[in-house]
C-alpha cells in the first residue's frame, strides 16, 4: 500500500479524502446497522465496539487522533488475543459476530479516503445480514432497512464527482433505488429456495435463557412465569374461537414426583399408539415463539402431531430439536373426544407416590373415600374441599419447607395453580385414582384487531388429569374450584397479586387512555403476527403452498435451487457483458435492421460476405433471385441513403418497417 | 457535370480501347487532385492514356522522357545569365505545365526523380532563393516499366507514397485489339478531338468531388482498413495517414464519377487496389504482391 505517491494521480476520486459530513453519515448508519448486536454480545465486545465508534466520531473533528498503521496493527493483535481468551466457541455465530464487530470497529479508525468508505459500506451491508442471525422482529427489520438505505445513499453520494446541492437528495435517490429493487426482492423472497434449517437457528441462545415452561415443576416455577408478559404464542383459528373454558394449551405432562419436584416420564414419551376419536374439532395455526424447549404447544387434546414432531403416549407433542426460532404449524385438536384408555404402565406411573406423604394427607383422603361410591365422587369431594375450605389464590404464596404439599394443604392454604394442581394430583393418587400433572397455558387474550388469540407466558398454567373407569382420562382443574375467574377470563395480574405493588408495567389511567393504550398494543401485536405469518413464517412448506396455488406445484426445491443459481449466473454474465460493452458503441437501429435483412436473405441461402458492400450485395441477390427486386431494391436503396448519406430518424423508421415486412421465401 | 465526365470517359475509351475501368480510375485520381503512376510493360498505351486524359481535360501538356542521364535542371529548369539584361534569368523546365507526363520515370537516377517528386508534393519549385509556383492544376502522370526490367531505378516507398494511385493497363482483349489494329493511329485520332473540359471546369469538378458526403460508417470502415494493415502480420508496414486521406478522396471522386452524392463501401473497395497496392509490402510472405495483399485486406475487414 505504501506505493509511490507520485504514481497516484492527484484527481483519482477513490483517493480523495473524506469530508466531515461524509464520515459522520457513515458512522451513524454503521452504528445503526450494528446496534442490535450490542445486546447479545459479551459485554467486553459490545463496549469495545461502542468505544471505538465513539472515538471515531470524536476523531471526525480531530483527525490527528486517528491511530497510525503500526498502532492499528498492535491494537488488532491485542483484540485478537482478547477474543481468543474471551470467547468460548470461536466457531459459533456469536464468536463470529464478536470478531466481526470488533474488527469493523478497528476498520472505522482506518477510514480516511473514499476508497475506504466503499469497503466499509460493504462491511456495513454484511453486518446487516448478520443481525438477522438472531433478530427477526419488525422494529429491527425497519431499523436495518433505514441503515441499508442510508448506506446506499453514501454510495450514491460518493459515486458523484461534484458535491451535492442538497444532501437529502442522496437519501431520496437511495430510497428510490431500494424501491426499484423491491420487485427483485419480492421475487427472491417468494421463489428463493428455503433452507430447512433457518439461518437463525445457529445456536445463539448461549446467553439468552428464555422464559417459558420447563420440563419439571417445583412450587413457584410457574408463578415466576406469570410475572412475564412475553408472548408465548399466537393462534389463528380457522373456525370459531373456542370459549375460555376450553382454552387449555397442552404442554409437558408430568408423572413422577419426589414430593417436591414433578418430572416427565421417559416411558410415556414414546409415540402414541392410541388415537382418540374426536367429537368436536378445532383447526388452527400456531406461531410459537422460540422457547428452546423440545416440544410444541397445542390445544388440548392434540389430534395429531404437526410435521416434524411426534405425539407421545401422554399426548405431548415432542420435537427432535429445541424450538430455537419462530415455529409455525397447522394443528388440529379435539375439544371433545371419546374416552381415552389406560395401559398398565400408565396405571403404575399414575399411582406413584413420593416418600413424604404425611398421615394428615392420608386421613383427609380416607375421609373422602369412605363417603364416596365412585372415583368421580371422590374427585367431586376434593374439589368441594378446595372450594369450601379457606384456600386463597395468590401469586405470592409463603415459602414452603420439605413437605410442601402437606404445609400447603393444612397450614398456609395460599397458593397458585401449581400448588393446587400438584396437591390435587397427589391426593387423587392417595385415593387410588391414576392421575397426572399437565402443564401448559390456559386462556389467551383475544386480539380483536387481528381476530387471533395471544397467549403470554403469564398464561402459564398447571392442571391435573385423572383416570375414571367410565370416562377415561379427564381434565380436572382444581384452580378453577378456588378461583373460577382465573379460568373464565384472562388473568388480571394486578388483581391476582392481591397485595403488594404491581408486578408489571401496566398502562395505568382511566377509561379512555387505557382503552387507547390497549388498542395500540393490540394493533402493534397484530402487526407482529402478520410479520411472523407472512414474512418470517414463509418457510419451505409455505413456499410449496404458494407455488401449488400458482399452479406450479411441480416446482420442487431442487429445481428452485437450480433456477436460483442459474438465474444468478445469468444475471452475473449479463452484467459482466454489459459492463464490458459499455465502452463500445451500441449498434444503431439502422445497423440492426440491416443485419436482420441480411439474416433473412441468408435464410434463403444468400448470405452477405462481411466485406460486401450493399450495392454489390444487391447485385448478387438479384442475379440469383431477380424476382426479389421489387422488395430488395428499395430496401437497399434507402439503406444506402441512410447509412452513407444523410440519415434521418423518419427514414430509419420507414426502412425498419419495410425490413420487418420483408420475409423472402426459398424458391420452390 | 456527370455528363461531362461521362463524355470524357467515353471519348478516352475510344482512344484507349477496352480500358474503361483504368480510364475511370485515372480520372478519379485527377479529380482527387492526386498524381498518377501508370505501370506496365512498354507499348500497351501508357503514354496514350496520359495524353488522352490531358487533352480531353483541356490541359496544357508536356512530356518528359526520363533517362539515366537526366539532371534535375532538365526537369525544373535552370537559371541562365542573360547577357542583354546582365542578370540571371530562370528558364522554366518542363515541370511548369498543367500535366507533366514523366515517361519511364524509373529509368532516371534517384537524383532526377527526387527533383520531380519534391515539385509534386510542394506544387512549387524553389531555386536559388526564389520560389516559383507551379501552374494550377498541376498533375504528374508518370509511367514506369515494371521493376524487374533491366536498367531501372525503382522508386523508393517514400516516393511511391506521393502518387495517389498506381494503375496498370494490361493487354487489350481480343476485340479491342482487333479494333486497334484496324483503326487509325491513335495520336492522329486524338489530335482531331476537341477538349471536353477546361481547367475551370476541372477545378469545379474537383471541388464537387471534395464535397461528396462521407458518413461516419464510411470513416469507420476507412479507419478499420487502415488499422488492419497496421496490426496484421501480413503487412510489412501499415498504410500512412496520407494514404488514408488519399483513399477517401479517391473514393469521393469515384462516387462522383459513379453519379452518387455519397461515398459507399464499394467506392472505397473500387479504388483501394489502386491507392494501396503500391504502398503495401508483404510482411511474413515476401512473395505476396500488393494486389493480393489488397484483396486479402478487403476480404478481412468487415463493413461496420
Amino acid at each position: 500500500m505504501s506505493a509511490n505517491p507520485r504514481k497516484i494521480p492527484l484527481l483519482d476520486p477513490l483517493q480523495r479524502p473524506l469530508q466531515r459530513y461524509q464520515e459522520l453519515r457513515f458512522l451513524v448508519f454503521f452504528g445503526m446497522a450494528a446496534s442490535p448486536h450490542l445486546f447479545i454480545l459479551d459485554e467486553v465486545f459490545s463496549w469495545t465496539f461502542f468505544a471505538l465508534l465513539i472515538y471515531r466520531v470524536i476523531a471526525v473533528f480531530h483527525s490527528r487522533l486517528l491511530p497510525s498503521r503500526p498502532l492499528l496493527l498492535v491494537l488488532t493483535l491485542a483484540f485478537l488475543i482478547l477474543f481468543f481468551f474471551r470467547v468460548e466457541r470461536i466457531l459459533g455465530a456469536q464468536g463470529g459476530i464478536s470478531l466481526l464487530l470488533v474488527m469493523a470497529g478497528l476498520k472505522l479508525l482506518e477510514i480516511r479516503r473514499r476508497r475506504d468508505l466503499y469497503f466499509s459500506v460493504l462491511l456495513g451491508f454484511f453486518t446487516v445480514i448478520t443481525v438477522f442471525l438472531h433478530e427477526d422482529s419488525p422494529p429491527v427489520a425497519l431499523l436495518m432497512l433505514a441503515a441499508v438505505i442510508g448506506m446506499i445513499s453514501i454510495l450514491v453520494e460518493s459515486s458523484r464527482i461534484a458535491g451535492p446541492a442538497c444532501r437529502l437528495f442522496d437519501l431520496r435517490q437511495a430510497a428510490i433505488l431500494s424501491l426499484q429493487a423491491l420487485p427483485i426482492a419480492l421475487v427472491l423472497f417468494l421463489l428463493f429456495p428455503r433452507l430447512n434449517a433457518p439461518l437463525w437457528s445457529f445456536n445463539l441462545g448461549e446467553k439468552t435463557a428464555r422464559t417459558g415452561l420447563s420440563d419439571s415443576i417445583t412450587p413457584g416455577s410457574i408463578s415466576q412465569l406469570v410475572l412475564s408478559s412475553e408472548v408465548a404464542f399466537r393462534v389463528l383459528f380457522d373456525g370459531p374461537i373456542p370459549p375460555p373454558r376450553e382454552r387449555y394449551w397442552r404442554g409437558p405432562v408430568l408423572w413422577r414426583t419426589d414430593g417436591l419436584n414433578w418430572t416427565r416420564s421417559p416411558q410415556m414419551m414414546a409415540p402414541a399408539q392410541e388415537v382418540p376419536m374426536g367429537l368436536r374439532v378445532a383447526d388452527y395455526r400456531i406461531f410459537l415463539q422460540p422457547s428452546e424447549n423440545p416440544w410444541l404447544i397445542l390445544l388440548d387434546l392434540p389430534a395429531s402431531a404437526p410435521d416434524g414432531s411426534v405425539l407421545s403416549r401422554d399426548f405431548q407433542v415432542l420435537t427432535q430439536t429445541p424450538v430455537s426460532a419462530l415455529r409455525r404449524y397447522q394443528a388440529r385438536s379435539f375439544t371433545s373426544f371419546s374416552p381415552l384408555g389406560i395401559d398398565p404402565m400408565q396405571q403404575r406411573l399414575g399411582l406413584q407416590l413420593p416418600s413424604n406423604v404425611t398421615p394428615r394427607m392420608r386421613a383427609l383422603v380416607a375421609g373422602w373415600r369412605s363417603g364416596a361410591a365412585s372415583p368421580a365422587q371422590i374427585v367431586q369431594k376434593a374439589l368441594v374441599h378446595f372450594n369450601q375450605q379457606p384456600f386463597v389464590y395468590s401469586l405470592r404464596p409463603p415459602l414452603l419447607g420439605n413437605s410442601p404439599i402437606d404445609e400447603f394443604l393444612f397450614e398456609t392454604r395460599r397458593g397458585f395453580c401449581e400448588h393446587y394442581a400438584t396437591s390435587f394430583t397427589l391426593l387423587m393418587r392417595l385415593a387410588g385414582i391414576p392421575s397426572r400433572l399437565v402443564t401448559g397455558y390456559q386462556g389467551g387474550e383475544l386480539n380483536p384487531q387481528g381476530d387471533y388469540l395471544l397467549v403470554r407466558q403469564s398464561d402459564a398454567h398447571a392442571w391435573s388429569e385423572v383416570w375414571l373407569p367410565d370416562r377415561g382420562w379427564v381434565r380436572v382443574d382444581p384452580t378453577g374450584a378456588v378461583a373460577p375467574e382465573r379460568i373464565e377470563r384472562p388473568l388480571d395480574i394486578d388483581a391476582a397479586l392481591g397485595e403488594g405493588e404491581s408486578a408489571l408495567f401496566v398502562i395505568e389511567g382511566s377509561g379512555l387512555f387505557r382503552a387507547f393504550g390497549r388498542n395500540i398494543r393490540w394493533g402493534l401485536d397484530a402487526l407482529n403476527l402478520s410479520w411472523q405469518r407472512w414474512i418470517i413464517g414463509y418457510d419451505q412448506s409455505r413456499q410449496r403452498d404458494f407455488l401449488s396455488h400458482m399452479g406450479l406445484g411441480w416446482v420442487d426445491q431442487r429445481l428452485l435451487s437450480a433456477l436460483a443459481f442459474g438465474l444468478a449466473g445469468i444475471v452475473f454474465l449479463i452484467l459482466f457483458a454489459y459492463l464490458r460493452r459499455q465502452g463500445r458503441e451500441r449498434p444503431d437501429p439502422l445497423a440492426k435492421a440491416y443485419g436482420r435483412f441480411c439474416r433473412r436473405l441468408a435464410g434463403i441461402g444468400i448470405s452477405r460476405e462481411g466485406h460486401e458492400g450493399p450495392l454489390d450485395f444487391e447485385r448478387r441477390v438479384l442475379s440469383k433471385r431477380p424476382d426479389l427486386a421489387p422488395e430488395v431494391a428499395p430496401i437497399i436503396g434507402s439503406y444506402v441513403g441512410l447509412a452513407y448519406g444523410r440519415s434521418s430518424p423518419e427514414g430509419i423508421d420507414r426502412l425498419v418497417k419495410r425490413i420487418d415486412a420483408f420475409w423472402p421465401r426459398r424458391r420452390s | 457535370m456527370n455528363s461531362t465526365l461521362e463524355s470524357v470517359i467515353h471519348q478516352a475509351s475510344s482512344i484507349v480501347l477496352g480500358k474503361e475501368r483504368v480510364i475511370k480510375l485515372s480520372l478519379a485520381c485527377l479529380l482527387a487532385k492526386g498524381h498518377l503512376l501508370i505501370e506496365d510493360v512498354p507499348g500497351v498505351g501508357k503514354t496514350t492514356l496520359a495524353h488522352a486524359l490531358a487533352h480531353l481535360l483541356g490541359l496544357e501538356y508536356r512530356r518528359l522522357q526520363f533517362t539515366s542521364d537526366l539532371l534535375p535542371a532538365d526537369v525544373i529548369g535552370v537559371s541562365i545569365f542573360d547577357r542583354n539584361s546582365g542578370e540571371f534569368r530562370f528558364h522554366r523546365g518542363p515541370v511548369f505545365s498543367q500535366v507533366l507526363l514523366a515517361d519511364e520515370i524509373n529509368r532516371a537516377t534517384p537524383k532526377a526523380q527526387s527533383a520531380l517528386l519534391e515539385a509534386m508534393e510542394e506544387r512549387q519549385v524553389s531555386l536559388e532563393g526564389t520560389t516559383h509556383p507551379l501552374p494550377e492544376p498541376f498533375f504528374v502522370i508518370a509511367t514506369q516499366n515494371p521493376g524487374f526490367q533491366i536498367g531501372t531505378y525503382p522508386l523508393p516507398e517514400s516516393q511511391l507514397d506521393r502518387f495517389l494511385m498506381r494503375v496498370d493497363i494490361g493487354f487489350p482483349d481480343r476485340q479491342a485489339e482487333r479494333a486497334l489494329l484496324k483503326g487509325e493511329d491513335r495520336r492522329k485520332l486524338l489530335s482531331r478531338m476537341t477538349p471536353v473540359m477546361t481547367p475551370a471546369r476541372l477545378s469545379e469538378a474537383q471541388r464537387l468531388a471534395g464535397s461528396i458526403h462521407a458518413s461516419d460508417a464510411i470513416y469507420d470502415y476507412c479507419q478499420s482498413l487502415l488499422a488492419y494493415t497496421r496490426s496484421s502480420d501480413r503487412f510489412y508496414h501499415g498504410l500512412s495517414p496520407r494514404a488514408g486521406v488519399g483513399l477517401l478522396n479517391a473514393a469521393r471522386a469515384w462516387a462522383l464519377i459513379g453519379g452518387r452524392d455519397m461515398v459507399l463501401p464499394e467506392d472505397i473497395q473500387a479504388v483501394l487496389p489502386s491507392v494501396a497496392a503500391h504502398r503495401l509490402q508483404g510482411g511474413t510472405d515476401a512473395e505476396t504482391g500488393g494486389e493480393s495483399l489488397v484483396r486479402h485486406l478487403i476480404k478481412s475487414v468487415p463493413l461496420p
